[in-house]
């Protein structure tokens, strides 16, 4: 645990954003209407692959009230958006690529003459062989989705000797292991607004990422970056489904051609079907160690579906590769993955960029070594923790911030009071995880800009996005702390790119470490300035002067003191102004395309959870009745938001443990609305007891690390190692429906 | 277009409105009357975003037309509030962490204000059965049933 003094930090607050949504009154993207507004819609192709024949909007355009339709055509600049490749056109020129690709916009006077111009459009196609498996996609003479080969990319590590490690290991545990395409199921459907104000393209969408919007618009519109805006509208979450470009193009591009304000908004069934899907995997892995219980060597080969465009396909494929060996101490690891292009709903990101489907895998595993060995499970895994100094399949030498055996320990300690299986149908499960915090082996920066004003209020503006996670909540507070003054003090300002400094996507738990850092620099920047004046008017080294609790004093001597009014009245004198600007970029390095040696990412989170579930042996129904979850988070900047998230977390992790997935059939989504995708109720979730773990470390603001995908994934293996503790068969497959339960139940055990 | 007049009580006032047959009581709502706590999420019945209280029951307005409601009184989170600041059971969503990314919020407190009208100390069973029909997909729900049971004063303040 950590024994940092602080005042602010480490608290729990009122959110910064809680009280207009427990009114009623924040407002999100649909929530806007303007004078002279059009409503807008997308025409969508019906089919998987295809050229388009014919395309005719005559009729539509004889609808009353339809302004424009647009297509390729009409766009001024560039047709091709991704954050990493761009290969998604924003309204189709060359050929239909998945059910649902955009091939024109429509805009009206009302929402109800877009429907009809949506149906009125005549549409007809010459058909292309789709491609609807990886192994579709790998065969040679497939048809190709994009360019002369549907292999989107593939990664290789190699880490010591793995042929010689395994020849030489006691036991060796093997299995494939499948994960389906889950939905984000946000429960605020994509939507936005656009207008002109300016002479600019004006765009405020539900997103996680405005900036990157913002040079997608631009780039769409060519016209310079600072000729667009793009402000976050309250956004009713994301967890990676909001990353990509879903309205903001196709506002901006009406707005541009109208000079009018137009509303987009998606319903439930085309959010689901045109957002991006988690990753499905098909996961290999052999684990072998010694008798003793020592892990030698890890190799595994994934294979994944990252449908018609590569969204963040890339950082899923990157991250899975370096952590596919899990929190353990392993000195020689192999890992292979094939991404394939295929005519399937585009698979993107998704709260833990393909960690969730690698440690299903690796704890699998682990509940499978623990087995043959006759060990304990958390025995075991404290054997191979991770701990300072360990290296890890990419080279890095791990340093002071790793939290994983107290994690194990917490997480067993409470369990301990609040776990027991009490009846034969029940059992415990351990799931493990670590997290790279921040982008994969690549810069990814963030900045802050903040003013302390003459009486001491201070005006923070940060990039971030806050989908719900409650960055600007975090952001207030690190900011109240480094500046010595009261989180109340702190107004937020973010993501609206014509007032906010960059400060990239809300992903990869990265907002609290780098946004945060960023934020504590600007912070530091403005302090320099109120250190000089206070120093002078208290006669007082500026090294020994402390800021907290609205004042400054000397930490050898506090009555040598000054309140903040008293020294922004000084300041004023002295003609002085408290501003900085600051940013942070985690310390990592490119890996090398051979190996992935490197530095991936400068800190990791750590958890475990200890689950109880039941499984009725009549109907193969599994229960997630309590769970324990411990999370290494560095620092809590706010005690009851990690909770929050933990518990969160916990819940997503049972839906995608026991009951989700997103069926698709022939390219088309079956399941895209909440009656056919169900997601977890107040009804199903466990009962979550939360366990934060504060480890040492100054790498984020106070020690922050992060917190938002760590917090679902250990719930994942936990709750399929619970089941497979009890039906003495192993899970090789999500979710673990009944139906896959009595098939177990019904066979042999060990099978 | 064929017009039909429809009379109700919303938020304590009586109102009155010319307006489609067809118009679901969600739009109506949000583009005639300005209620925009009202949220439009699956346009099913599912996720309960779109909750209201009509005659004090908690039922999705996007599953009614607005013939429906015609001589009911229907409430919405703009008619929970005290003169635009937060009810006693709004603060508890506040005290309790509750709200993340606030989209499911407004129904969510409709929900747990007529279940606490009904049974003023609910068993944590009763809880999630009260709030079954709206979704959340941050908090787990274990911060909502927090405040639902401060609000109850089943748990102590311990406001953060």
């Amino acid at each position: 645990m950590t024994n940092r003094n602080l005042s602010v930090v480490g608290n729990s607050h009122i959110r910064k954003d809680a009280v207009p949504k427990a009114l009623g009154t924040a407002k999100f993207a649909a929530d806007y209407t303007f004078d002279n507004m059009l409503y807008a819609g997308v025409f969508r192709s019906r089919v998987p692959h295809a050229a388009i024949r014919r395309f005719d909007a005559t009729k539509a355009l004889q609808i009353p009230g339809v302004a424009r339709v647009l297509t390729a055509k009409d766009i001024p600049g560039a047709n091709r958006i991704g954050i990493i490749v761009k290969d998604e056109p924003i309204l189709v020129d060359d050929k239909v690529r998945r059910v649902g690709d955009a091939i024109a916009v429509v805009a009206a006077e009302t929402q109800e003459a877009v429907a009809e111009a949506l149906e009125a459009i005549e549409i007809e196609y010459d058909e292309l062989p789709p491609v609807f498996s990886t192994d579709e996609a790998a065969r040679a003479g497939s048809a190709k989705v994009h360019g002369d080969t549907n292999l989107f990319m593939s990664r290789h590590l190699e880490f010591g000797d793995v042929d010689k490690a395994f020849a030489a290991c006691d036991v060796v545990v093997e299995g494939t292991y499948r994960t389906p395409a889950y939905a984000h199921m946000f429960i605020e459907p994509d939507a936005g607004v656009g207008w002109i104000e300016d002479g600019m393209v004006t765009v405020c969408a539900s997103t996680q990422n405005t900036h990157y919007d913002r040079s997608e618009v631009a780039r769409m519109l060519g016209v310079p970056n600072n000729r667009v805006r793009v402000i976050q509208a309250t956004t009713g979450g994301g967890f990676g489904g909001k990353l990509d470009i879903s309205v903001q193009c196709h506002v901006a591009l009406l707005v541009h051609a109208t000079g009018r304000p137009v509303k987009m908004v998606r319903s439930r069934e085309e959010s689901t079907e045109v957002s991006s899907k988690r990753h499905p995997f098909v996961m290999h892995c052999r684990t072998g160690a010694t008798k003793d219980g020592k892990l030698q060597a890890v190799e595994m080969k994934i294979v994944s579906d990252t449908g018609a465009y590569a969204s963040y396909g890339p950082a899923v494929i990157t991250r899975a590769v370096v952590q596919c060996a899990g929190p353990y101490d392993v000195p020689n690891v192999r890992a292979d993955a094939a991404f394939y292009y295929t005519n399937n709903p585009m698979s993107g990101a998704f709260r833990g960029f393909g960690v969730p489907q690698i440690a299903f895998c690796h704890e699998g595993q682990m509940n499978a070594l623990a087995q043959a060995l006759g060990m304990d499970p958390i025995e075991l895994r404290i054997l191979n923790a991770q701990r300072p100094g360990t290296v890890l399949p990419t080279g890095q030498v791990l340093d002071e911030s790793v939290g994983f055996v107290e994690t194990l320990e917490a997480a067993r300690a409470k369990a301990g009071e609040v776990l027991r299986a009490t009846k034969p149908t029940q059992g415990i499960g351990v799931g493990c995880m670590f997290y790279g915090i921040g982008n994969t082996g690549l810069p990814n920066p963030s900045a802050a800009f903040v003013e302390v004003t003459g009486d001491g209020s201070v005006n923070l503006m940060v990039g971030c996005a806050d989908i719900g996670q409650g960055s600007t909540t975090v952001m207030a507070a690190v900011a109240a702390e480094e500046l010595g003054l009261a989180y109340e003090d702190v107004l937020v300002v973010a993501a609206d790119t014509m007032v906010t400094p960059e400060g990239g996507a809300t992903s990869a738990s990265r907002q609290t470490f780098i946004s945060g850092n960023a934020t504590r620099a600007a912070c530091r920047q403005a302090k320099q300035t109120l250190l000089a004046v206070a120093a002078e008017f208290l006669n007082a080294p500026a090294e020994d002067l402390v800021f907290r609790d609205r004042k400054v004093f000397s930490g050898k001597d506090p009555s040598v003191s000054m309140t903040y009014p008293e020294l922004m009245a000084e300041m004023k004198k002295w003609g002085k102004l408290a501003v900085g600007a600051g940013y942070y970029n985690p310390k990592t390095t490119y890996l090398d395309p051979q190996n992935m040696a490197g530095v991936p990412y400068e800190v990791y989170s750590y958890a475990t959870a200890i689950a109880l579930v039941d499984v009725d042996p009549g109907t193969g129904e599994v229960t997630v009745e309590k769970v324990v979850s411990a999370n290494d988070v560095g620092t809590a900047v706010d005690r009851a938001m990690v909770e929050g998230q933990i518990e969160g977390g916990m819940a997503m992790a049972q839906g995608f443990a026991v009951f989700e997935e997103v069926e698709v059939s022939e390219g088309r989504i079956k399941n895209p609305i909440f009656s056919k995708y169900l997601i977890p109720t107040a009804m199903d979730v466990p009962e979550v007891y939360p366990v934060i773990v504060e480890t040492a470390g100054e790498h984020g603001p106070f020690g922050a690390k992060g917190v938002g995908e760590p917090a679902l994934i250990p719930g994942i293996p936990a709750y399929a190692n619970a089941v497979e503790n009890v039906i003495g068969a192993r899970i090789f497959e999500l979710p673990m429906t009944p139906a896959r339960i009595l098939a177990k139940l019904h066979k042999p055990p060990g099978l | 277009m064929q017009k039909i007049v429809v009379a109700f009580t919303l938020n304590g006032k009586p109102v009155r409105i010319e307006t489609a047959p067809g118009k679901r009581v969600l739009d109506l709502l949000r583009e005639d009357f300005g209620c925009l706590s009202v949220k439009d999420g699956c346009g099913e019945g599912e996720c309960g975003a779109c909750t209201i209280l009509l005659n004090g029951e908690p039922v999705t307005s996007c599953q009614m037309l607005a013939g429906q409601i015609d001589g009911d009184d229907v409430v919405t989170l703009e008619g929970v509030c005290e003169d635009g600041r937060p009810s006693r059971l709004q603060e508890c969503f506040l005290a309790a962490g509750a709200v993340q990314c606030g989209y499911c919020i407004p129904g969510m407190v409709l929900t747990a204000k007529a279940l606490l009208a009904k049974s003023p100390h609910p068993a944590p069973e009763e809880i999630r059965r009260a709030l079954s029909g709206n979704l959340c997909r941050c908090t787990g729900y274990a911060k909502i049933f927090k405040a639902v049971r401060m609000a109850a004063g089943e748990e102590g303040g311990g406001a953060p």
